[in-house]
């Protein structure tokens, strides 16, 4: 149990992972097999960094432990522990994430979507590991919200970036258009949605107004929420209307912003956990 | 020996685990508790709790969080470990290892060179219950120097200094109190000032409190400060301005009296000076207590309206807790100690006896004679068994009044408190502390005792004996490393309330070189050449027979051999108290044929023996209030305007246990400050706050609770002094704000007495 | 079967802590370490009138360690199966088992589990097992100087204690905990005025 920076990390990054996966898998179905090559490659190019990322949460996360050489043991309380659960289901996605990266090529496709169906397990069990009962300002809708949030706004940006990137054209294609759209609405939605949750604990029991109370005096973090937040969103619409190479480069600065945008919230997020009791 | 009875045999036990039951090193904390020491290689590993059969004539002696936290102490990485002698100056600190032999020529050439220089009465141990028991403390190094030439004697305390001496003005006798399981029969107790679930004032008395609770009794808590047995104890707080009880007192007194709630059949009896008619001869005209309740000769009669102002205590709570007390009968106002360390203590006492004496609550179960309140029949627990030898000296100062007696040690006479001589040969040239703090750290007004001894053309020799390198011990000229009491033998008997007999078996062998304090004196009596004399060819375990010898002969008849008691593993050997005895019952019931041990053979409202004193203004005969010379009434009380308080923490004993981890962690050295005197000067609960007044400045950080008083902060006694290179403290020591100024009667400690200002320090 | 708890009489309870210490010494638990903690709290008022002071002041103290509870929160969010509930209705913890993930520290409401930096694992109350096993009490029951602290049968302990309901605890429905308490005469005072924990620097927070 050492610092909350690994957990903000590994779920940020894991997160982003299952997004990437849902983006690019689904500009390889609904794009690429009938709009031409370009999408394909990205799709499958960049379809090595969802194992990258995943397997970076993972290696971040061992961090947090005290004792990570018994990291294995962690899948030991299936029965009962949705953290047992979500640690299983970050492993498989992991696995399952790395083997288009390995397998021939027509097969890449496939195994990409195949995978990026594993990511809602992980995001399922993720969300239900925080949801604690005895921390009302995670036992709640929202985690579940910006974890789902969180995963379409880095996704959408990686997948903007990826097959912005592998897309010379210049006018953007429906993938690049689609996900930048995406990754730009889920992205906005984040801080609506911290203010909306934010309201709630504010009415809710001791614990949840003692997190409101918390998040009430996080400056700098909110701040940086907002801002990159929007600034995010913005660039990647903006990058829809550039030529490359600015066009990449907005690309590359959105998603940047996104992960900061997402890191910081998840900070707030962490900020919050005031457990009931004593 | 059917009554030794113990469920755990000492041997091995899972392996090379001996499981010793032994006494707490107490330290004279107000309890005297029994532990089981688990032993292994050589080391204790774990204590438990007292596990014989817990009975109300005889309850288990359940050591509190300091005995339990016990082992922090003994295994403290700062213990001395070897003899060290001063390099630098007094005070900084800075020490060379020696040798013992070394040690002991130095300490023995300063001792002769004392005496040759100045006289025997020149060389002094002064009061000391660090590391103590019956037969290690500062009675082992008494008896070397008293059978070497003698030195200095003291007499009285630190803790009981006015009490000790007010009780008898008015009873005649220390053995003021019944056994507690009395308490059980009574209606109401009215703990004044009294907080033994702190300072416990003998093991299991909370306890005992708890009882008589269940049965019914009331229970209220008079204090400025809502203690732990206001919590848990009391039925009722009554805050109260500090050193202002005796005017709470008087006017509980004018509300019995003019309200006809005092017993006038007992007080014609048993009393003298009550009234007009009852005055000892000589003193006819003098002023009676009726007189002074009702202000015939300073016109100011002493109703509840009168007392308000002074204690703070509404008029209507003031007329309820006399008709309260007056008409619960049997009812017992039992005395705390801290309210008679102020300025005027022995008043307190007196005016506490006066109301238990008119209400006729002393003689009879259930009832409380207050005073001191030693335990009948006997007076309890003997504080000094282990002989200390015919001191050639014979004078004796007040133990307070050490720092008087170096500074001007010949002009001190029989009006300052010396006895035994017309006044002083010598002043103080030669000090060998023994488990003793007292010089710097718990005496008051810490800087100017620093002066005092960092000065060597006063004191020529200052030996400092203890386990730690205590604020006392860094002035030391030479340091000489004591064990624990683990680590010799030793026995004590019980806290006030003595019932038992405590084995303290050698449990571990002392680390590094470390002695006993019976070995460190009876080196230095080697080299004296009365060695023989002084051991008697006894070891520190020969000792200890001597003692149970002692008690065998003198209180506890059937008490087991040495070797029986250490064969039994049962380390306490007591008496069960099945029928509580009363105190003064026999006088109660015959004053004539069973007379006190007063003047008048009666209970001495007016005391013709003070009134010869011829100090009516702070001596007087009848109890009054008198304002402190420090307080919110006087001038100062601008520039100073809060009364500084230290209680008793649980944190520590005095000052030992100061360097406490777990004590530490459990109850932090905090300035506790009620939320608006602390609003008033912009403190907020943490923050560290500069205590300061005349004499010195202390820096703690406080802590917001409405548990203290408005006008009242309290600094718990007994925390290092620490002082930073501005001379503020920041190791919390009251002393530093403390006053040197002494109780008129008993030559005592008055440190309760002080005014401080309070402020925020920017961080 | 016997399914064991703790009976806290908070009416007597000085708040002394003797419990604490005795505790730390038994199981040997570094400074930081609570397995068990006493809170205090306390409030009320004060009011000038003329020259006296009234005051309203109240407090109390709450000595709380594992309440091995009924449902184990711990035991159901921890991944490594480190916690057992066993037949006498003590949640033990195993050492050897757990990865210092602290999953369980952020779950139990009465902040049982507490991480060992020297060892990296968490560590919590295992009722003195040892103890009980030799027929003696735990060493916090054993050293209570007023007697006010308990072990026994969770329904024997409820026939005679009230319900775990004083502030600052949470509501026992949350994990069911094997505790019973009887309350303080002030407990009403602290659950009408919100009563706060004064001590917070003590029990390790």
């Amino acid at each position: 149990m050492k610092s909350d920076w690994s957990l903000v990390g590994f779920t940020v990054l894991s997160q982003a992972a299952v997004g990437a996966s849902w983006g690019l898998a689904a500009s390889w179905a609904l794009v690429a097999r009938r709009a031409g090559h370009e999408v394909a490659a990205a799709a499958t190019a960049w379809g090595a960094a969802v194992p990258i990322l995943a397997a970076a949460a993972i290696a971040v996360s061992l961090l947090h432990l005290e004792r990570p050489l018994r990291a294995w043991r962690a899948v030991a309380n299936l029965r009962r522990s949705w953290l047992s659960r979500e640690v299983l289901a970050a492993s498989a996605f992991c696995v399952a994430a790395a083997t288009p990266v390995v397998a021939p090529t027509a097969w890449r496709g496939w195994l990409l979507l195949a995978a990026s169906l594993l990511g809602a397990p992980l995001l399922l069990a993720m969300a239900r590991t925080y949801q604690m009962r005895t921390v009302p300002a995670w036992d709640s809708w929202a985690t579940g919200a910006f974890f789902a949030q969180s995963a379409l706004a880095t996704g959408g940006a990686v997948t903007a970036l990826g097959v912005g990137l592998c897309s010379p054209h210049d006018r953007p294609g429906a993938a690049l258009v689609g996900a930048a759209a995406l990754g730009a609405v889920a992205l906005a939605a984040g801080p609506l949605l911290l203010a909306r949750w934010q309201r709630a604990l504010a009415c809710g029991p001791g614990a949840a107004r003692a997190a409101a109370e918390r998040l009430a005096h996080a400056g700098t973090s909110a701040s940086a929420r907002w801002v990159a937040s929007l600034a995010g969103a913005a660039l990647l619409l903006l990058a829809l209307a550039l030529e490359s190479p600015a066009r990449g480069a907005a690309l590359a600065t959105a998603a940047a912003l996104a992960f900061g945008a997402e890191l910081a919230g998840r900070a707030l997020f962490y900020r919050a956990r005031v457990r009931t009791g004593l | 020996m059917a009554r030794l009875r113990g469920s755990r045999e000492q041997g091995p036990v899972g392996g090379e685990e001996r499981v010793v039951r032994v006494g707490c090193p107490a330290h004279n904390c107000g309890g005297r508790c029994l532990l089981l020491a688990h032993v292994r290689d050589g080391r204790v590993v774990r204590l438990d709790a007292d596990d014989r059969p817990d009975a109300l004539a005889a309850p288990q002696l359940r050591a509190c969080v300091r005995g339990r936290a016990y082992l922090r102490r003994q295994y403290h990485p700062d213990r001395l470990f070897h003899p060290l002698r001063r390099v630098g100056k007094r005070g900084e600190g800075q020490f060379e290892r020696i040798s013992w032999d070394e040690a002991w020529d130095l300490l023995a050439a300063g001792v002769t060179r004392v005496r040759e220089r100045h006289g025997p009465g020149a060389l002094f141990v002064p009061y000391g219950t660090g590391a103590y028991n019956q037969v290690n403390g500062p009675a082992t190094a008494r008896r070397v120097l008293h059978l070497s030439g003698g030195c200095l004697g003291h007499w009285n305390s630190y803790s009981w200094a006015a009490i000790n001496v007010a009780t008898p003005t008015v009873w005649g006798t220390l053995v003021t109190g019944n056994q507690r399981q009395d308490w059980l029969n009574s209606k109401l107790i009215l703990m004044w000032g009294w907080n033994p679930a702190e300072m416990r004032d003998g093991t299991n008395t909370d306890f005992f409190v708890k009882l008589a609770r269940e049965r019914g009794t009331r229970t209220i808590c008079i204090d400025p400060r809502h203690t732990l047995t206001a919590q848990a104890l009391a039925d009722e707080w009554v805050p109260i301005r500090p050193g202002t009880d005796a005017a709470l007192m008087t006017a509980m007194a004018h509300v019995i009296v003019a309200e006809g709630l005092y017993d006038a059949e007992l007080v014609r009896t048993h009393c003298v000076g009550f009234d007009a008619s009852q005055m000892p001869p000589g003193c006819e005209d003098e002023e009676s207590y009726v007189d002074y309740l009702f202000g015939r000769r300073d016109g100011v009669p002493k109703t509840p309206e009168w007392a308000e102002p002074i204690t703070t205590v509404p008029r209507d709570v003031i007329a309820r807790l006399a008709r309260e007390y007056a008409t619960s009968k049997p009812a017992v106002l039992y005395q705390g100690y801290g309210m008679q360390r102020r300025a005027y203590g022995e008043q307190v006492v007196r005016a506490g006896c006066v109301l238990a004496a008119i209400t006729g609550n002393f003689g009879i179960p259930g009832g409380w004679a207050s005073g001191l309140g030693l335990q009948a029949p006997d007076g309890g627990a003997h504080w000094t068994v282990f002989p200390l030898g015919d001191n050639p000296v014979k004078a004796s100062i007040p133990v307070f009044l050490w720092s008087e007696a170096v500074l001007r040690g010949p002009e001190l006479t029989a009006s300052d408190g010396v006895k035994g001589a017309e006044r002083l040969d010598a002043p103080i040239r030669g000090i060998w502390a023994v488990a003793s703090n007292c010089l710097v750290n718990q005496h008051a007004n810490v800087n100017r005792s620093a002066a005092i001894l960092a000065d060597e053309g006063l004191v020529e020799l200052l030996v400092v004996q203890d386990n730690f390198l205590t604020p006392t011990a860094r002035f030391a000229d030479l340091v000489l490393p004591a064990c624990t009491q683990w680590e010799t033998w030793g026995v004590q008997d019980g806290w006030k309330y003595g019932d038992e007999v405590i084995l303290l078996p050698k449990l571990v062998d002392p680390p590094g070189e470390c002695l006993s304090d019976y070995a460190i004196a009876r080196g230095l009596a080697r080299r004296l050449g009365v060695e023989a004399a002084y051991s008697e060819d006894r070891d520190e375990r020969g000792w200890v027979e001597w003692c149970l010898d002692v008690w065998r002969r003198t209180r506890f008849p059937d008490l087991p051999t040495l070797d029986e008691l250490v064969a039994a593993n049962v380390g306490v050997w007591g008496r069960r108290v099945e029928r509580p005895a009363v105190a003064f019952e026999d006088f109660r019931r015959d004053p004539l044929a069973h007379p006190l041990d007063t003047p008048s053979g009666k209970i001495e409202i007016f005391s013709k023996a003070l009134f010869d004193l011829g100090r009516p203004d702070e001596i007087p005969a009848v109890p009054k209030y008198i304002e402190e010379w420090e307080s919110p009434f006087t001038e100062t009380s601008r520039r100073h305007p809060l009364q500084l308080i230290g209680h008793h923490t649980l944190q520590r004993v005095h000052s030992s246990h100061a360097n406490n981890d777990w004590l530490a962690e459990a109850f932090p050295q905090r300035l506790f400050i009620n939320p608006l005197d602390a609003a008033a000067r912009g403190l907020e609960d943490g923050q560290l706050a500069r205590v300061f007044n005349e004499r010195g400045e202390v820096l703690a950080r406080c802590r917001l609770t409405e548990r203290i008083m408005p006008g009242v902060v309290d600094l718990p006694q007994g925390a290092w002094w620490l002082p930073d290179e501005r001379g503020r403290d920041r190791g919390g020591s009251i002393n530093v704000l403390t006053s040197e100024r002494w109780t008129p009667l008993a030559k005592g400690s008055a440190q309760h007495t002080a005014m401080v200002q309070v402020e925020k320090v920017l961080e | 079967m016997t399914r064991l708890g703790f009976g806290v009489d908070t009416s007597a309870c000085t708040g002394c802590k003797a419990c604490q210490a005795a505790c730390k010494d038994r199981n040997g638990l570094p400074v930081g370490v609570l397995w068990r903690r006493v809170y205090e709290i306390s409030g009320g008022s004060w009011r000038r009138e003329g020259e006296a002071w009234r005051h309203d002041v109240w407090a109390y103290s709450l000595s709380v360690s594992c309440n091995h509870c009924e449902e184990p929160i711990c035991l159901e969010v921890c991944p490594s199966n480190a916690y057992t509930k066993r037949d006498n209705g003590i949640v033990a913890h195993d050492p050897a088992r757990c990865l210092g993930c602290g999953n369980c520290a952020w779950a139990c409401p009465y902040g049982a589990p507490q991480l060992d930096p020297a060892r990296g694992v968490m560590t919590k109350c295992n009722l003195c097992e040892e103890e009980l096993a030799a027929g003696r009490a735990p060493a916090c029951v054993a050293a209570c100087p007023l007697r006010v602290l308990e072990v026994g049968d969770r329904e024997e302990l409820a026939a005679r204690f009230g319900p775990p309901d004083m502030v600052p605890l949470p509501d026992p429905g949350l994990t069911t905990p094997s505790l019973r308490l009887r309350a303080h005469p002030h407990a009403g005072r602290a659950r009408a005025e919100g009563g706060r924990v004064r001590n917070r620097e003590e029990v390790g927070e």
